[in-house]
């Protein structure tokens, strides 16, 4: 442009960003889509416009290494604000969020600094990069063993004293404040405050983790945050705070968020509970769990013990009514037999001489009928010769004298 | 013998074997009287500790702590 000598063409400031912003202009005629993390989103609460900056971060080292200037003008505000919120990414951009845009290229001539103007949004492009970033956490934590790490810890039957975690006077603070107090349960709560949104929810949530660690004097921790969008919520889709609660040696309870959420904090915890309120109840649940038990215990004792002493009462009347029984026939058995031995005597003692008897009668009897006296009577006779008695023919002698003896007196004769 | 140091199940058994014994008639005449009342006694010291324990335990059971709703 120009001659070389001093005629040459001189731009006024003005003329020259004008000019640079009509070459971005030819060079960039179309919208073109852009995509990075929101940053320095925050300053622009109540304004008309809306300004931040989009940056990119070495995917390493979290570090900036290149950050352009956003605007979005008023006008476009609410169709954008509403195509975030409808895929239930939040209300409206945040810090950290990473998004794709659709947006113009220009020049603000009177600052000459460039910028992009936001005409749209890909809400799926977030919703992808939060699964994205969740998903790498999860495979991370699977590879170390860390997911089921803080469910092996041991959890009081009876956790009265909590650890909580949560923001002062937030809606899950109070929500499961109100919830243990409605049990009417005694609970001690040592509270530590910590973000549940914003980039601080990390460092302040694991400060919290490793000082009820050091402590060690609660039963149980417990982090509540009511609900929100997926974006906010994904402050809890965080490794840190996950390898901090997996290595944790008490048992961290959840209550996140709303029914269907379910972030990494969740899953390593101890115990997921769907919200605050209900992560309270189940504090008041296993308690009361173990009050019933108790109180099923004690009134099976009771009755098991008196039922014991009845049965041993029963068992005691059986064995007096036994040995009454039992010492009384002994007796009488004794008595019996007594009698009963008696009479056997008796009996014995009468046939004993009744058989004497008897027996001295055949002998006598036999005895009469060896006299011969008792013979000669019934007609036998004993004949003599010289004195000798004769029992055969051969013993005597024709005229020898033979006398013979009968029962009442002898006859001689001789023999021819 | 101390009646005091016989526990309960020491005092049943030797009821036991003092039945069987009546029972096996493994007794002398002489003997058996001085048997029953031993049974006799030991039968009473039995029903004593039985009424004490239920009493003790009607104790605690009415001290317990107040019934839940």
């Amino acid at each position: 442009m120009g001659s070389g000598d001093n005629q040459q063409k001189t731009y006024t400031i003005l003329e020259l960003n004008t000019e640079i912003k009509q070459v971005l202009w030819d060079q960039f005629p179309e919208l073109i889509w852009v995509r990075g993390e929101i940053s320095d989103f925050d300053k622009n609460k109540n304004k008309k416009h809306i300004y931040f900056v989009l940056q990119e971060k070495n995917p390493d080292k979290d570090q900036i290494i290149s950050q352009i200037p956003v605007t979005i003008f008023n006008s476009d505000i609410n169709r954008i604000f509403k195509k975030f919120q409808e895929a239930n990414l939040g209300n409206e951009l945040k810090d950290g969020i990473e998004v794709r845009v659709l947006c113009k290229l220009d020049l603000y001539p009177p600052h000459g600094h460039y910028s992009i103007i936001i005409k749209d949004i890909d809400p799926e492009f977030t919703l992808g990069k939060l699964a994205q970033s969740r998903e790498a956490i999860i495979q991370y934590l699977r590879s170390k063993n860390l997911l089921d790490r803080n469910k092996q810890t041991f959890l009081s039957l009876v956790p009265q004293t909590i650890g909580l975690i949560s923001q002062l006077d937030s809606e899950g603070y109070t929500d499961f404040i109100s919830e243990l107090k409605k049990s009417k349960l005694y609970f001690k709560i040592r509270f530590y405050n910590a973000s549940v949104q914003g980039e601080k929810v990390e460092s302040e949530v694991c400060e919290a983790l490793e000082y009820f660690n050091q402590q060690r004097n609660v039963d149980a921790v417990v982090i509540v945050r009511g609900g929100g969008s997926k974006t906010d919520l994904s402050w809890f889709d965080n490794k840190k705070i996950a390898e901090k609660i997996a290595f944790l040696q008490i048992p961290v309870i959840t209550g996140i968020g709303h029914k269907t959420d379910f972030t990494i904090t969740d899953m390593v915890a101890f115990s997921y509970q769907q919200t605050p309120s209900i992560a309270a109840t189940f504090f008041v649940e296993r308690i009361n769990d173990f009050l019933d038990k108790i109180d099923a215990l004690s009134v099976e004792i009771a009755h098991n013990s008196q039922n014991l002493a009845k049965l041993e009462l029963q068992n005691l009347i059986e064995m007096k009514r036994q040995i009454n029984r039992e010492s009384t026939l002994f007796l009488e058995r004794d008595k019996e037999e007594l009698k009963e031995n008696r009479k056997n005597l008796l009996f014995y003692c009468k046939e004993f001489f009744k058989n004497i008897r008897e027996t001295v009668k055949q002998y006598s009897l036999r005895v009469d009928s060896l006299d011969p006296i008792n013979i000669i009577r019934l007609g036998f006779s004993v004949s003599k010769v010289s004195g000798k008695t004769i029992k055969s023919i051969k013993e005597v002698k024709v005229g020898q004298n033979m006398i013979t003896t009968v029962s009442d007196g002898e006859i001689k004769s001789i023999i021819n | 013998m101390s009646e005091k140091q016989i526990s309960y199940n020491e005092a049943y058994e030797e009821l036991q074997s003092i039945l069987e014994d009546i029972k096996e008639r493994n007794v002398d005449v002489d003997k058996l009287a001085a048997k029953v009342k031993r049974a006799r006694e030991l039968i009473t010291l039995c029903e004593e500790r039985i009424k004490k324990a239920e009493m003790e335990i009607e104790e605690i059971i009415k001290s317990s702590p107040e019934d839940k709703g």
